[in-house]
């Protein structure tokens, strides 16, 4: 016997796929699972399984998982679709640990206002549109600008994670 | 308690066959009510008037015989993969899995039903039959890999038929099958159902007798002195080892499942104390048999400070010198070893990393020693001598016989309602099937039918057929590139040069 050794790529992940952990469980409803790259953040992030629906595709276990998801301490509303099931990055949380491991001490919150949105435009752009609008005689104050494109609101949490600043710091959240 | 052992065990499983039984010993009895009767394998009429449309399909498949096996496990025929057959219908299903010979082919044809488009959700019905035709054939542990291959063939068993497996080899004396299912039921942490906890426990008190003492069996060691291959992968992906689904060892499932059948409060109160001891107990050698000392040890200083109020015993002498002689065996990895590539890692050396240090190691047998404190707990009866392994064995056998009554009449509802599923599935795909010949046929008609009508106004359309003959469109002829040799071509200039000098 030889012994194998393979040589590649290191992975980041160290865990298993989502599909190969359920499909072990008969009732995944109601189960708790991670990634451990949530681990970089202080706040609990988990996902609690609602159902999963597992295929085969050519010899490989296929499949997504719905459930809802606790990011950071915020319980986000509704289940979703559990989209980054195929990093193989999951562990499942035994049920006796459950009731220690959701308890949710500490919530992020975004600290994000209005007047951080860079409303920037692209400077290429930006000199393109004064010399046209210059071309065209139309008056302008000042130079050209995103406001008024979109709509901040910042009580509206479903929209966590959505508003990123261009010049990312150490505090902006990544989804 | 071999002997209360040996009599009860009769009646353990002997109540818990369905409504067909090929063999039936003399000793057991079939209480069931509203036995369904025998099938005449030939394919006569019976006489049960409420299976009037079962027997029409029985006979189909009767008639059919090996087109319903390559049907039950085929894509082509989805959901004839419901139609597997249960009641009378196995019977049939068993000859021709003798026909085959083989079961291997079994198993093939598992694996190729899971790579189906209907493999997955397994139904409940399916697995059920599944079971019970191979332990109809007596050939039941096959089935015990199969079903610890969950990825591979995906028979997550429901509570039924794992209490059906158990009892089936309890009575044949086959203890490690029995433990292997319970194993996988507690994997499911799922201790709702009080009659497959009261048999995963009884297996894994039985098995702990037999190999609660015996010291388990050395690892091999990783040997890097062998030939090397070296393959190239895109990414090493790192070896899991979760301490759930991939214990291979035996006596730590054991242990697991007892520190879970322990938590979960198996063995009902006549007075608490006993209940308690009882639990404890199993808790105690469960996390011992798993290796995880330091919990264990951290339970029992909790207990002792509960205990020394009361006055009650904590634990019983067995357990501690189960717990102490597992101590003492469990294996000890080095921490200054160094670390292997990733390439060559395997998920046992990851498991190993769970091992103790020898000095982790001592420093729980030195708390072990300093916590028992067996002066002090025999002050006050801490620790008492009772046998408790038969007391739970009995115990739990007369729980399992007052449950049965209950599990029978829900079993026998689940069987109705999954006969009329099946039946309704399958009168659907016939309609199907039935619209889809129909379908074919009229186009088949249609086609002569347009044959015909060029054939009947051929002669009106005489002058448009010519027309249309000039008009297709004349596929250019490429001329193909002819190879010439030097002498050819020079053959072909001079006749050309030749031909423009007599123009000229």
């Amino acid at each position: 016997l030889s012994i194998m050794k393979l040589f590649g790529r290191q992975s980041f992940f160290h865990g298993k796929s989502l599909m190969e952990l359920t499909a072990q469980l008969k009732n995944p409803k109601g189960r708790v699972v991670t990634r451990l790259a949530f681990e970089r953040y202080p706040e609990k992030s988990y996902y609690i399984l609602s159902h999963v629906e597992h295929g085969y595709h050519k010899g490989n276990l296929t499949g997504y998982a719905w459930g809802t998801r606790v990011f950071r301490g915020y319980t986000f509303p509704g289940v979703r679709r559990i989209d980054s099931g195929g990093k193989r990055d999951w562990h499942l949380i035994p049920k006796e640990e459950e009731e220690e491991f959701c308890k949710i001490d500490k919530v992020y919150k975004p600290n994000f206002t209005p007047e951080k949105i860079d409303t920037q435009l692209p400077p290429l752009m930006e000199i393109v549109l004064k010399r046209n609008l210059k071309q065209r005689n139309v008056a302008f104050e000042g130079t050209p600008n995103l406001e008024g494109f979109y709509d901040f609101n910042s009580k509206d949490e479903t929209k966590r994670g959505l508003y990123f600043n261009s010049l990312k710091d150490s505090e902006s959240q990544s989804v | 308690m071999g002997d209360a052992v040996g009599s009860s065990k009769g009646v353990v499983g002997g109540d818990e066959r369905g409504p067909t039984d090929v063999s039936v010993p003399s000793g057991r009895s079939l209480e069931l009510e509203g036995d369904l009767p025998r099938p005449v394998v030939s394919g006569g009429v019976t006489s049960a008037h409420d299976f009037v449309d079962w027997s029409c399909v029985s006979r189909r498949h009767l008639l059919s015989s090996n087109y319903a096996l390559q049907d039950t496990w085929e894509n082509r025929w989805p959901s004839t993969v419901e139609n597997v057959p249960f009641g009378r219908l196995s019977l049939k299903m068993i000859e021709n899995f003798e026909k085959f010979g083989k079961s291997s082919v079994i198993d093939m044809e598992m694996v190729r039903f899971r790579h189906s488009d209907d493999g997955f959700p397994v139904r409940d019905s399916i697995v059920n039959a599944i079971v019970r035709s191979y332990i109809d054939l007596e050939i039941p542990d096959r089935l015990v890999p199969l079903i610890k291959d969950k990825l591979g063939y995906g028979l997550l068993l429901d509570n039924y038929t794992a209490n059906l497996l158990m009892s089936h080899f309890l009575q044949q004396d086959m203890t490690e099958e029995a433990a292997m299912v319970a194993y996988e039921m507690m994997l499911q942490e799922d201790t709702s159902h009080a009659f497959t906890n009261c048999m995963s426990l009884y297996c894994c008190v039985k098995r702990l007798q037999e190999i609660g003492d015996i010291q388990p069996p050395e690892d091999a060691p990783i040997v890097a002195d062998e030939e090397e291959e070296w393959t190239r992968v895109r990414i090493i992906h790192r070896p899991v080892y979760d301490d759930h689904f991939d214990i291979k060892k035996e006596h730590l499932k054991l242990g697991k499942s007892l520190y879970y059948l322990g938590r979960a409060g198996v063995v009902p109160d006549r007075d608490s104390s006993t209940k308690d001891l009882v639990s404890r107990s199993l808790q105690f050698v469960g996390l011992g048999l798993y290796n995880k000392f330091s919990k264990a040890l951290d339970l029992l200083e909790t207990w002792i400070a509960a205990a020394k109020t009361n006055n009650t015993p904590v634990l019983c002498q067995k357990q501690i010198e189960t717990f102490k002689n597992h101590l003492e065996w469990s294996p000890t990895r080095d921490p200054e070893e160094e670390e292997l590539e990733l390439g060559q890692q395997t998920q046992d050396y990851v498991a190993r990393k769970l091992y103790l240090t020898e000095e982790e190691k001592a420093a729980c047998m030195e708390r072990f020693e300093a916590s028992k404190l067996t002066e002090e707990l025999k002050s006050f009866g801490g620790i008492s001598d009772q046998e408790i392994y038969s007391y739970i064995l009995n115990n739990v056998q007369e729980q399992m016989k007052n449950l049965e009554g209950q599990e029978k009449s829900s079993q026998e509802k689940r069987y109705q309602d999954w006969k009329t599923e099946m039946l309704n599935l399958y009168k659907e795909q016939m309609k199907e099937e039935s619209r889809l010949r129909k379908q074919q046929e009229i186009e088949l008609k249609m086609a002569e039918m347009a044959e015909k009508e060029e054939l009947i106004l051929a002669h009106e359309k005489k002058r448009e057929i010519l027309l249309a003959r000039f008009r297709v469109p004349v596929e250019a002829k490429r001329k193909e590139k002819e190879e010439l040799d030097e002498d050819e071509l020079e053959e072909r200039m001079k006749n050309k040069r030749s031909i423009i000098k007599k123009k000229k």
